[in-house]
């Protein structure tokens, strides 16, 4: 049965989609013109992937302000990229400072290092989400702490973290600033050389516009935590040890190639117009925000308007569940969207909404107002 | 050499990611660059490596050295299988 509705997509936070057509045109090329096994021979299909993911490589980092293209890892996505560096680095005895805000992609793995023996010491947000750097400091001024763990972005709140900052009292206090950019990359403008970040994980296929099934990991030139993953790569075969050199220590098997090349065309098209994507997703990101609040029984959670946030708008209804929200927004008018938890019990802990839960609008490429138009009328007739 | 076959400089790398730094540098210096399967006399590097005539071996070293590629071992080879 055809859709009554033309979809208008509003779960950009989950997954960016439509994809851009240069991403899919590069994954179909890089499968059909270089499907060899990236730097495993020098015939041209092998020569071909392994320049396909160094020009993605080099692509992202130029994108993130990475000067050294080795300090970009290539990962399965952000939950690995957030596995890596937590589990490569943190071991029993060390102690962590971590927002009360983090998603399971970093929750889980830490809990999981706690049942080991780190400690995890976490510093509640306010009720919009923002974390308080001075409370940071305070947690991190307790006692010796080996890494601050902070969202850029939240998922649910759409608040913007003072990542600077925090990574400026991590140094002071000998610690590393390990962040969950999950939100953050591509809806938020980069500069990681300056950022203050050792380690920075990325979606690929969230605000960088790539394709699921990639993502990446920035490490700073002196953080070297241990890889979690062994085996082959093409290079120094003969030895039994894992190389150590960036970026093989922590890319064994075989790489995503077809994913590197759409996240690498991605890259290059943000480059190119990141900044207008951006100021149009500001614009209906606010937009959406201001005119949600005029409607009657429903909260906005997150910062108020007029206050950076990245392009996500989560509300609540006082009559109407999220779940009933998204169903009707969906039968009425074609808007996808998320409802419930977003893997982020911690957050809807920390802004009371635990137990409802929260309807989210994600916001990005290929929105138009008219599309904010018809989610917003959509809203008023349904609550009505 | 009594072969008459021509001799080449083989460059060998630790990484994929370096070789193709070097084949850029070398490419941008117009240099006569091939990558090719990295002989066994290189080690058990990079799965390739960046050949190039062995006169232009000088010119290539000092193109990497001031494009900052770190080589790991360099030979020399005679085109045997006529490559």
């Amino acid at each position: 049965m055809a859709a009554e509705h033309p979809i208008r997509y509003f779960d950009h936070a989950a997954t960016s989609w439509p994809k851009p057509p240069e991403v899919v045109d590069a994954m179909v090329r890089a499968m059909a013109e270089a499907g060899g096994n990236p730097g495993r021979g020098a015939h041209a299909l092998s020569l071909g992937a392994a320049r396909t993911i160094a020009g993605a490589r080099s692509a992202l980092a130029a994108l993130l302000g990475v000067p050294d293209d080795r300090d970009i890892i290539f990962t399965a996505g952000c939950t690995s990229a957030v596995n890596l560096v937590l589990k490569g680095s943190l071991v029993p005895g060390d102690r962590v400072v971590v927002s009360s805000v983090e998603h399971n992609s970093v929750v889980r793995p830490l809990l999981a290092l706690a049942a080991l023996g780190v400690e995890v010491s976490v510093v509640r947000a306010d009720a919009q989400g923002r974390i308080d750097a001075d409370e940071v400091e305070r947690a991190v001024r307790e006692r010796p702490t080996r890494a601050v763990i902070c969202q850029h972005a939240s998922n649910v709140t759409g608040a913007i973290q003072p990542i600077g900052d925090l990574a400026d009292i991590a140094h002071e206090h000998g610690s590393v600033m390990i962040v969950d950019g999950a939100q953050g990359a591509g809806h938020i403008a980069l500069d990681l050389s300056a950022l203050g970040a050792d380690a920075y994980a990325c979606s690929g296929h969230k605000g960088l516009l790539g394709p699921q099934g990639i993502g990446a990991l920035y490490l700073s030139p002196a953080f070297q935590p241990t890889e979690l993953v062994q085996g082959g790569g093409g290079g120094d075969s003969g030895a039994s040890a894992q190389p150590s050199a960036r970026p093989d220590r922590y890319e064994a098997g075989t790489g995503n190639t077809p994913g590197a090349a759409g996240l690498g065309a991605a890259a290059r098209l943000l480059r190119a117009r990141g900044d207008e994507i951006r100021a149009t997703e500001r614009r209906l990101t606010r937009r959406l925000h201001e005119e949600l609040l005029g409607i009657d029984g429903i909260r906005v959670l997150g910062p108020p308007p007029g206050e950076e946030r990245v392009p996500v708008v989560s509300v609540t209804h006082d009559r109407l569940a999220p779940d009933e929200l998204a169903f009707a927004l969906e039968r009425r008018a074609g808007i996808a969207v998320r409802a419930g938890l977003h893997c982020s019990p911690w957050t809807h802990e920390t802004v009371g909404t635990a137990e409802t839960g929260a309807l989210r609008f994600g916001l990005g490429l290929g929105l138009t107002d008219d599309d904010v138009a018809v989610a917003l009328e959509a809203m008023r007739e349904i609550v009505a | 050499m009594t072969s008459g076959r021509a001799l080449f400089a083989v460059f060998g790398f630790d990484s994929t990611h370096v070789a193709l730094k070097a084949e850029d540098a070398l490419l941008a210096a117009d240099l006569e660059v091939a990558l090719i399967p990295t002989p066994r006399a290189l080690g058990s590097l990079c799965g390739f490596a960046v050949r190039v005539p062995a006169e232009q071996r000088q010119s290539a070293s000092a193109v990497l050295e001031t494009a900052r590629v770190d080589v790991n071992g360099v030979i020399e080879i005679e085109d045997r299988a006529r490559r």
